[in-house]
C-alpha cells in the first residue's frame, strides 16, 4: 500500500469557497502529484463554506477520464472531514463523470442540427 | 439616430414568458440607438418583480455599451420603490431606499471572474434576518443552486459585460426568487461555436437541459449542475425558468413550457423560484436508477 498523504482543499484553494473549474482543477493537478510520486491521496473537506458539483466535476470528476481505473482510485483516494450531504453530492458527481466518459461520443452523436427557416 | 427625442418604452414586468419577451423588445427598440440619450418610459409599468431587474440590467447593459445614456422616467412610486430598494436605479441618479423589511437581495453586476465575491454576496444575503423560515438544508440547495448558475455563466456565456444578479422574497406567498442573466453569446451560439450544431433558441435549450450535454471541450465531465437544480425545484414544488435568445423554457409544477419568442433577448437569464415554507429534507439523493 502506498504511503497517504493528506490534502486540505482549503489549503489548496486557499479558501472555503469551492465552486469554480479552475479551482476544482487545482485540486485535481494537487492529487495527480501525489499518485505520481506514489502516494495515496486522503482529501480532506474541512472547513468548506460552499462547494458545487462544477468544483468536483474539475477537482474529482476528471479522475474517472482513464487515466486511472475504478479499482486504483478506491485503493488511492480517500475522503475525510466530508458531511453526509457533500458525500452525496460527491457521488453524484463521481457516477456523472463515469457515465459521461462511457458514453462521450454517444451524446454529441445523439443531437442532429435542429434548425428551421425562423432562426438562420 | 437624430430629430426626435429618443424614447423607449416598457409594460407591467412579471417573472413569466410575457415579461421575458417585453424585455427582449425594449433590447430591440434600444438597439438602434447609438451614441443618444434615450428616455426609458416607465409609466405603463405598473408592476416590476424585482428578481426581473437582473434581465433589465442585461438589456441596459448593452445599450450603455453602445455609449448611451439611458434616462428611466414616469416611475410609478410603487415601481420605483422596488427598483430603488434593490439599488438597481442608484446608478440612474435616483436615492437609495431603505430595505425595512429585509425582503430584498440587491441588484448586482459581476465579472465572469468574481466567483468568489459571488458566494460571498450569497452568504451574506441569504442568511440571517432576511430569509427566516427556510430550514438550514433548504437555503443550503438553494444557495448551491444558484452557484451552479453564476459558475455555468462565467464558463459558458464569454459575456464581457458581466453576470447580472438580483433576488426577491415574496413573505405573503413564501416565495423567493433569484435570477441570474447574462450579457453573453446564448446557448444557441454558444453550441454552434463550440459543436458546430445549428440548433433553433429553443431546441439550443432543451439540448443544454439533457444529462451529459456540455460545450465544455477537454477532461472535465459536465452536465450534472442544471439536473440537479431541476430536482431540488421539483421537489420544492418551485419553478426555473431559462431565456436564450429566442428561446423560452419553464418548469414548475403546473408543468414545463418550452416555446420560441418572437424576438431575441441578448443574453441568457435563469430564474429560479422557491417555496421557502418547504420543509422537506433536501439531503440529496444517490443516483437515481433510471
Amino acid at each position: 500500500m502506498a504511503d497517504r498523504v493528506t490534502l486540505k482543499i482549503f489549503d489548496i484553494v486557499g479558501g472555503p469557497v469551492w465552486v469554480s473549474t479552475d479551482d476544482g482543477q487545482k485540486v485535481f493537478d494537487k492529487i495527480v502529484a501525489a499518485f505520481k510520486a506514489n502516494r495515496a491521496v486522503e482529501l480532506s473537506f474541512a472547513n468548506r463554506e460552499n462547494l458545487i458539483t462544477a468544483f468536483l466535476n474539475a477537482a474529482i470528476g476528471q479522475l474517472y477520464g482513464g487515466q486511472y481505473d475504478e479499482a486504483f482510485l478506491q485503493q488511492h483516494l480517500a475522503f475525510a472531514d466530508i458531511s453526509d450531504d457533500d458525500r452525496a453530492m460527491l457521488g453524484r458527481a463521481i457516477e456523472n463523470a463515469k457515465r459521461y466518459f462511457a458514453n462521450q461520443q454517444a451524446y454529441d452523436q445523439t443531437w442532429q442540427e435542429v434548425i428551421d427557416e425562423d432562426e438562420e | 439616430m437624430t430629430g426626435n427625442p429618443a424614447k423607449v418604452a416598457l409594460g407591467e414586468i412579471r417573472s413569466n414568458e410575457l415579461g421575458f419577451s417585453r424585455l427582449a423588445v425594449l433590447a430591440a427598440a434600444l438597439d438602434s440607438y447609438l451614441l443618444d440619450i434615450v428616455d426609458v418610459d416607465f409609466s405603463a409599468c405598473t408592476w416590476f418583480d424585482a428578481n426581473m431587474s437582473a434581465p433589465l440590467g442585461v438589456v441596459f447593459v448593452h445599450a450603455l455599451d453602445n455609449l448611451n445614456t439611458l434616462k428611466p422616467c414616469g416611475l410609478r412610486q410603487g415601481v420605483e420603490t422596488i427598483l430603488a430598494k434593490n439599488h438597481f436605479l442608484t446608478g440612474f441618479g435616483f436615492p437609495e431606499r431603505a430595505d425595512t423589511h429585509g425582503t430584498t437581495i440587491p441588484y448586482h453586476r459581476f465579472s465572469a471572474t468574481d466567483d468568489r465575491y459571488f458566494a460571498a454576496y450569497l452568504n451574506r444575503h441569504l442568511r440571517g434576518k432576511d430569509l427566516p423560515i427556510m430550514s438550514e438544508a433548504l437555503s443550503q440547495r438553494f444557495k448551491n443552486s444558484i452557484l451552479e448558475i453564476f459558475v455555468n455563466a462565467a464558463m459558458h456565456s464569454e459575456s464581457k459585460l458581466g453576470i447580472f444578479a438580483c433576488g426577491q422574497y415574496f413573505p405573503q406567498q413564501n416565495r423567493l426568487d433569484f435570477c441570474v442573466a447574462d450579457a453573453g453569446l446564448g446557448v444557441r451560439r454558444k453550441i454552434y461555436k463550440e459543436l458546430g450544431l445549428k440548433m433553433n433558441s429553443d431546441k439550443a435549450i432543451e439540448w443544454a437541459l439533457q444529462e451529459g450535454n456540455t460545450t465544455r471541450k477537454g477532461s472535465v465531465p459536465g452536465g450534472l449542475g442544471l439536473k440537479l437544480i431541476r430536482e431540488f425545484i421539483a421537489m420544492n414544488k418551485g419553478r426555473i425558468q431559462i431565456v436564450s435568445d429566442r428561446g423560452y423554457w419553464e418548469f414548475s409544477p403546473q408543468g414545463e413550457t418550452l416555446t420560441r419568442m418572437d424576438t431575441s433577448f441578448p443574453g441568457t437569464v435563469i430564474d429560479i423560484e422557491i417555496n421557502t415554507a418547504d420543509t422537506s429534507s433536501y439531503r440529496l439523493r444517490a443516483e437515481s436508477k433510471n
